[in-house]
């Protein structure tokens, strides 16, 4: 029954000196599902992120892919492992083109050694035929078809974050953590990207989509889990959650306590 | 015995002069962020216009304030001129830059004072104090003092006084500084005045300790560096303690193993910090970019 | 027609053979002097390529490059004065040890930030030059006599220094212009954002380094056995200073920009020497001093991206599609600006 859980996170805690931002917090997603993370600014969401991702290192608990754990591994093992994320502000590198960066996200998997590659070493020269291949392929499938030959710097922001999302998906990941995939977009552009969670979901992977635009998360999450103040304080479907007692407090009180957070949040930059 | 306390009392001394460079350094980095690699130079100024005053005549004291009144000037100059508009360059582009002021003042200080070794007099005689058997030249004494008045002062300066306060939430937090409506750039400015008249002032009292030339500041910045890194970049006690740490270290690495290899051993004291306490891995400088 | 041509000329073995038929040609026609010259400055553009791989492509800095080249050097003087073995042998020895050593800095410090990484790559220039002056095999502050040459003539050696910058240039343009090359200006760009790829950017920077050190090596091993002496004077911290002072003149991304930039910091050279002649040594040497820093801190503010490649990175722009941006809006200010207007279009 263990492999029905495609990732588990455990009693994960993140202290950074005397503060807990991530307490004690435990769920499980499976595959194929969308699980929509929420919660008032400062709830923890994006240092969760940063401990899937060993952005920072855990202070308890544990990190489970397929049942095996993953925790005290380095970023790009997880990666490679088959956690796949995106940052709250996109990180596409602006001055390579659209395919170079999806080339980039290919060959990370392999690395090949520079000396191969510059020497033209036949395993290397198959080892980036093949990325070309594949950057081709993928591009083709996506709404950045025509964009390849840009400047990544050059896109609009909304195909940025469309970009950094594909980039994502070139690692062929079994779990996607987005960061906010929203924000920034126009209406038009949240719409291809809810889309594009869907699909996501669709193959059989296990998305984690931190938002702060309510509506779209009630749309396509399957299960929601609400942090506050780092920790976990309601699971479930997004009606469940909805009727949620605990929820509904922390969200009545949000007005008053957001823009407090929002101001500190403001100066912690 | 007598030969342990020696060298490590003149080691004191010679790390008095790197904490006063390492202190200006870590200043500069916390306002600014910039590894300023000129910091030694403003020491070699210091030193070759001190020399400069004192051979025409000049009093200690008044030759000692006019020192380090133009080595601050030229603190503010570059403060001014050099990073106003490089404000927006990447680390990268600021080592380079610094590097650059490096040389540029150590081929100005030539053409200037020239390139030949200074004798630089005593501020109290050529005299030496006896220590449990071990010999101190009285010159010694002051440039540990200076060590004891900068700390005194700096901490008077951030902790008691407005202006400082103002200074130590930009260093903080550059961000939360600008939205109080104080310009980090100006705070950075005040941090090259400050940190050139420091490393000026080390360069005055160390500059009866060996023959002054103009040569002398990339030494001394090279050893305030790895000060400032034994201590802790952004420690301004830090950087003093590493300073006297470092000072002692080639001291006792002098007297036991080379002179030859003192300036080795400096440096692999860095390499095996560096190895040992890595700061600005990942992890940490994740806090601020995600 | 001009943009096939334009693109034969990025040909990177075009390149290379332009690189080694220019310098020959022009060592035909100019007298010894001048031949000397453009072997001198072959040797430290195959160390600018180097660094350029490692500080514009991977976006580190390296401020120990004197000790790599230090160490191919006395490799070569070494094997040949010591052991009596031919300076092609002791060529090969350098570039390997000088590898192992960069191998070796890299696994300590290369997962350091830039500015400690340039203190630590500083810190092991230094150590190496008092290596240079204290190890009983380098012959101390005397140095080493009477090393070997490469049974060349004056002309001979310059085609093998160019030659080598040929094969240096070649081997560059070919990584930095493949999906690979996209990898590491991916570790340039955000070493965050590499990691989550996949990708271990210590891994990527460290073979860069290691490059870059080889090639340093193998200049180094050229000079020894072309001047015929070597002494620890050469191979200070201020060469080291020197070499990044050439790769950035020209521009960081470029082989032409790494040619350029050798060139013409030694052409400042010798007009302060023949400028210079009237004045006293440590005069010129100081006003050499003054102009290299004050060039360094002007370009550095006014174009950091080096001379050459600013000029390259506007063609390459204006070769895509889309508009044209200047080069400091590609980086996260425009960005931001970016989010607010389509934040605000989408409430």
């Amino acid at each position: 029954m263990q492999t029905e859980w495609l990732l588990e996170v455990e009693g994960v805690t993140v202290a950074f000196g005397g503060i807990v931002a991530v307490d004690d917090v435990s769920f499980r997603v499976r595959a194929g599902e969308v699980l929509g993370v929420i919660g008032p600014n400062g709830a923890g969401k994006t240092t969760l992120f940063n401990a899937l991702t060993a952005l920072v290192p855990l202070s308890h608990g544990d990190v489970k892919l397929s049942g095996a754990s993953v925790s005290g591994w380095t970023t790009h093992r997880i990666a490679r492992a088959g956690i796949a994320r995106t940052l709250q502000t996109p990180e596409i590198f602006p001055q390579i083109t659209v395919r170079e960066n999806m080339l980039a996200a290919i060959l990370s998997r392999q690395t090949p050694w520079l000396i191969a590659v510059g020497l033209g070493l036949p395993s290397a020269r198959r080892c980036e035929a093949r990325a070309g291949e594949e950057a081709d392929r993928l591009l083709r499938d996506s709404l950045l078809r025509d964009e390849g030959g840009r400047l990544a710097g050059d896109l609009p922001f909304g195909h940025q974050r469309l970009l950094e999302i594909y980039r994502a998906l070139a690692l062929d990941p079994r779990v996607l953590l987005l960061d906010e995939p929203l924000s920034g977009l126009t209406r038009e552009e949240a719409g291809v990207v809810l889309g594009l969670i869907r699909q996501i979901r669709g193959a059989g992977r296990a998305v984690l989509l931190v938002e702060h635009d309510l509506p779209s998360v009630l749309a396509v999450a399957d299960r929601i889990v609400v942090l506050a103040e780092g920790r976990l304080i309601a699971e479930g479907t997004p009606a469940e959650v909805q009727r949620d007692e605990n929820v509904r407090r922390v969200y009545l009180g949000r007005e008053a306590g957001q823009e407090r957070a929002a101001g500190q949040g403001g100066m912690a930059q | 015995m007598a030969t342990l306390l020696q060298l490590v009392l003149a080691g004191i001394g010679m790390g008095s002069v790197y904490a006063l460079v390492a202190i200006g350094f870590s200043l500069i980095y916390k306002v600014t962020g910039v590894i300023n690699f000129a910091q030694g130079e403003f020491a070699m100024i210091g030193s070759m216009s001190f020399w400069l005053l004192q051979s025409h005549g000049i009093p200690l004291v008044p030759a000692l304030v006019v020192a380090v009144a133009i080595a601050a000037a030229v603190g503010a100059a570059i403060g001014r001129f050099v990073m106003y508009p490089a404000a927006q360059a990447s680390v990268l582009t600021l080592i380079f830059i610094t590097l650059g002021l490096d040389t540029a003042l150590r081929g100005l200080g030539t053409l200037v004072w020239g390139v030949n070794p200074v004798a630089v007099q005593a501020f109290s005689g050529n005299g030496v104090l006896h220590v449990l058997g071990a010999v101190v030249p009285t010159q010694n004494l002051w440039i540990f003092g200076a060590v004891v008045i900068v700390a005194a002062l700096l901490y008077f300066l951030l902790e008691r006084t407005y202006f400082g306060q103002g200074m130590t939430a930009a260093m903080d937090n550059p961000t939360a500084a600008r939205l109080y409506g104080m310009n980090p750039l100006r705070f950075g400015l005040y941090a090259w005045v400050l940190a050139a008249a420091i490393g000026a002032f080390g360069g005055v009292v160390f500059a009866p300790m060996t023959m002054a030339n103009t040569n002398m500041g990339l030494e001394l910045g090279l050893y305030g560096f790895v000060g400032a890194i034994l201590g802790g970049l952004d420690s301004l006690p830090g950087a003093a303690v590493g300073g006297i740490a470092l000072g002692i270290v080639t001291s006792l690495s002098a007297g036991y193993i080379s002179s030859d290899w003192a300036d080795g051993v400096a440096f692999a004291v860095l390499l095996i910090m560096l190895l040992v306490r890595p700061q600005g891995i990942l992890g940490t400088s994740l806090n601020r970019r995600v | 027609m001009s943009r096939q041509l334009l693109g034969t000329a990025r040909n990177p073995a075009v390149q290379a053979l332009l690189v080694l038929a220019i310098p020959l040609a022009l060592g035909l026609v100019v007298g010894p002097y001048w031949v000397s010259e453009l072997t001198l400055v072959g040797m430290y553009t195959l160390v600018v390529i180097g660094l350029n791989l490692f500080m514009g492509y991977a976006g580190q800095v390296s401020l120990g490059q004197a000790g790599f080249f230090g160490i191919g050097a006395y490799a070569v003087g070494i094997a040949s004065t010591h052991f009596g073995l031919a300076p092609w042998i002791g060529l090969v020895l350098g570039m390997v040890l000088a590898a192992a050593a960069a191998w070796l800095l890299g696994v300590l410090a290369l997962h350091l930030m830039q500015h400690y990484l340039a203190l630590a790559t500083l810190a092991f220039g230094i150590i190496a030059d008092v290596a240079f002056q204290q190890l009983p095999l380098t012959g101390g502050n005397s140095g080493l006599y009477g090393i070997p040459a490469f049974t060349l003539n004056a002309i001979g050696f310059l085609a093998l220094t160019w030659g080598a910058v040929a094969l240096g240039s070649w081997f560059t343009n070919r990584l930095v212009r493949s999906g690979t090359g996209s990898l590491l200006e991916a570790v340039r760009s955000s070493e965050v954002a590499t990691a989550l790829m996949g990708a271990d950017p210590a891994t990527v920077k460290r073979q860069a380094f290691i490059v870059s050190a080889v090639l340093a090596a193998a200049a180094g091993g050229i000079y020894a056995s072309w001047e015929g002496y070597i002494d620890p004077t050469v191979f200070t911290f201020a060469l080291s200073i020197n070499l990044v002072l050439m790769a950035v003149v020209g521009g960081l991304r470029s082989v032409v920009g790494a040619v350029l930039g050798a060139a013409g910091v030694e052409a400042i050279n010798q007009i302060l020497k023949f400028a210079g002649a009237s004045l006293a040594p440590a005069t010129s040497g100081a006003l050499q001093l003054t102009i290299y820093g004050l060039a360094l801190v002007v370009i550095m503010i006014y174009w950091p991206e080096g001379l050459v490649t600013g000029l390259g990175a506007r063609s390459r722009a204006r070769r895509t599609a889309g508009p044209q941006l200047p080069l400091q809006s590609v980086d996260g200010h425009e960005r931001d600006g970016g989010q607010v207007v389509d934040g605000a279009q989408r409430s």
